[in-house]
């Protein structure tokens, strides 16, 4: 739930029932006010009536007659005197013959004695028309309420979304933000200050960073590029020594030892080299492959060492799935999926490969342990089965490539001891 | 055949010049920007070899000179460089062929050898030893004018072997020159050995003495004279 959501939210619950409530009080309050207009209102006809009762009437069929003329007022005759001699106010339903209906009247009840008999003389007001006033003045006042409820969150509303305008630029400007593109995160000007702090931190953070960044990014570049030139040196002068005449067994084993270890530091630059220029380059120059010719290729190239291990070999490969990639990095990729798969098979195992126009799936049989769970995505994460030939940066590379090239790269280890690898090729 | 190796790296150039005498080609240095600009202008060579860090300037720009006053020069960037950019901007440039260092000399004495034959015998591109006779341009054997069998990838052993005559080429050289990419290595030569062997059956079921020998683990070796 988004902060300003919660805030209108929690903002909007309170005003519901402050407006409700006050509404209610409101109805409550007019209510009242109105009885105690109309209770007075009754007394003083009560007042009235008990003066003319004493000057004007005489009989009771003169009481019955005024009833006639005012329904409103009543005798009712009683056989004697109630003991408590107080006024009785009450809300009583009566049919009325103007509208046919049951309709709600206040009554006062009061016991009188004319000509020495009791009475109890009933006053009453119809409530009808004043309930309907009093129905309206309240929705009136609801509205009223409602609206200003309304009003104050939608005020609230664009506020809040203009006070937080900062923040939610500083969260896109993240969200677009990237270690390796060396461009400044630009921020709005803003004068809260709170969100000026959080802006002038993020900034120091991101900086800190990219200058962290930036300098392990050369030193592996420099490292790896100072690194060729002796290596050449190395290549050359191995190259000229299995040359020398008379070379015993036991110099070319030593030779050979070396030779070897040459090979290995070569691969681990070119590795590292690559791995620096995927780091802080996002954009190679792409044209159409074949990737399932690149594959074929791939797979002849290791013909010999999936002899060597004994492995059964599934393959189904499209006859051409076009993509758009940088040939190299394809190359690679897929290269280094495949040695995986066969460096890190068991003996006679099984090798799947399948290629259509959405995937590219490499499946071997190998150790019951998942990949993932051994780290062996990370950099120079060797395996314990792995020899000492594996410099450990083949996955890493992997990774790396189709995070660059946007192939999302699926791995999963479903049944025990079957590794699968998939690259999506959309 | 003049070549001209353009390396500020003493021990390299030393070590380049050593091995590609030995093939039967003059070699000679230069160790700066001015001093190759100057020798790449005066004389014609048949190729340059062309690092592109070099003291005093881009192995680039001279490249682009180069091109402009001698077009049909044939020329290989060696560069410790950013590999995937450089060999596009040097390809793009008119440069014949890039050789990312750290390389085998073998490798590079097959480059050579292959613009060497560009440049020199234009259209008989023909290598010859004894009997054995390789079309490069037709990428076909004949070995006493019947034809060999050969696959494409045992027809680029046999080119590299025969660029590298008497010469011992590493397990190491020959596997690099068979895969040809950065991809993660085995270190065990299955793919080395296995080629080699059909190579030499078909060349000795032809009838060809036994030109290629193993030298202890370490290499073979491709010798016209052995008997």
């Amino acid at each position: 739930m988004k902060l300003l959501t919660r805030t209108t939210l929690i903002f909007l619950f309170y005003a519901s029932v402050v407006a409700g409530a006050g509404t209610f009080v409101y109805y409550s309050l007019i209510n009242k006010l109105y009885y105690a207009y109309v209770d007075r209102t009754l007394s003083r006809r009560k007042l009235r009536v008990e003066k003319a009762m004493r000057l004007y009437l005489h009989s009771p069929a003169d009481l019955a007659y005024w009833h006639q003329l005012d329904h409103n007022v009543e005798f009712v005759p009683l056989r004697h005197l109630p003991p408590r001699r107080a006024d009785r106010l009450s809300v009583r339903p009566m049919y009325n013959e103007l509208t046919g209906k049951s309709q709600p009247y206040r009554q006062l009840a009061s016991a009188v004695t004319f000509q020495g008999r009791p009475y109890e003389l009933q006053i009453r007001l119809s409530l009808f028309d004043t309930q309907q006033l009093l129905l309206r003045i309240v929705l009136a006042g609801g509205v009223l309420f409602g609206l200003l409820v309304l009003g104050l969150f939608g005020l609230q509303f664009a506020l809040n979304r203009r006070l937080w305008q900062p923040f939610y630029a500083l969260l896109d400007q993240l969200h677009k933000y990237k270690l390796n593109r060396s461009q400044p995160v630009t921020l709005p000007e803003t004068r809260i200050r709170e969100f000026q702090e959080l802006q002038d931190a993020v900034q120091l953070l991101l900086r800190q960073n990219q200058r962290v960044y930036r300098r392990q990014k050369e030193f592996t570049e420099n490292a790896a590029h100072e690194i060729q030139t002796p290596l050449a040196i190395l290549h050359t002068q191995l190259d000229l020594l299995v040359q020398a005449p008379g070379l015993t067994e036991e110099q070319a084993t030593h030779i050979e030892g070396i030779m070897s270890v040459t090979h290995r530091l070569t691969h681990l630059t070119k590795s590292l080299l690559l791995l620096a220029q995927l780091d802080s380059k996002l954009f190679f120059a792409t044209e159409i492959v074949d990737v399932a010719a690149v594959v074929r290729t791939q797979v002849a190239h290791l013909r010999e060492q999936i002899a060597v291990r004994n492995l059964t070999v599934e393959t189904d490969i499209a006859d051409s799935v076009p993509l758009c990639v940088h040939r190299g990095l394809l190359e690679v990729l897929v290269s280094n999926l495949l040695v995986n798969a066969i460096r890190h098979n068991l003996p006679g195992g099984r090798l799947r490969i399948l290629v259509t126009t959405e995937v590219l799936v490499v499946e071997n049989t190998g150790r019951p342990e998942s990949l993932q769970e051994a780290g062996l995505f990370n950099r120079f994460q060797k395996s314990t089965d792995s020899p000492a030939e594996s410099v450990g940066l083949g996955l890493a590379l992997v990774l790396q490539i189709c995070t660059n090239c946007g192939l999302p790269l699926r791995y999963s280890y479903q049944e025990p001891g079957i590794h699968r690898q998939q690259v999506l090729l959309q | 055949m003049k070549l001209l190796i353009v390396e500020d790296e003493p021990e390299l150039a030393a070590g380049l010049r050593a091995y590609l005498s030995g093939q039967h080609y003059v070699c000679e240095l230069a160790a700066t920007f001015d001093e190759a600009q100057e020798k790449m202008l005066l004389y014609d060579y048949d190729c340059i070899l062309l690092d592109l860090t070099l003291p005093g300037g881009d192995g680039l720009a001279l490249l682009r000179e180069l091109k402009q006053q001698r077009p049909e020069a044939g020329v290989i960037i060696t560069s410790a460089r950013n590999a995937l950019d450089d060999r596009i901007t040097g390809l793009h440039l008119g440069a014949d062929d890039y050789l990312p260092k750290p390389f085998h000399l073998p490798e590079l004495s097959a480059r050579v050898a292959a613009i060497v034959r560009r440049r020199r015998y234009n259209g008989t591109n023909l290598v010859r030893v004894g009997d054995l006779t390789v079309d490069v341009a037709a990428r076909a054997a004949t070995l006493a004018g019947q034809p060999l069998n050969l696959t494409r990838t045992e027809l680029d052993l046999l080119l590299l072997l025969l660029a590298n005559q008497g010469r011992v080429i590493s397990k190491g050289a020959i596997a690099e020159h068979l895969s040809g990419n950065d991809a993660e290595q085995f270190d065990t030569y299955e793919t080395v050995y296995a080629h080699v062997k059909n190579l030499k059956r078909k060349l000795t079921e032809g009838g060809a003495p036994n030109y290629i020998r193993m030298v202890y683990g370490l290499g073979y070796r491709f010798s016209a004279d052995s008997q």
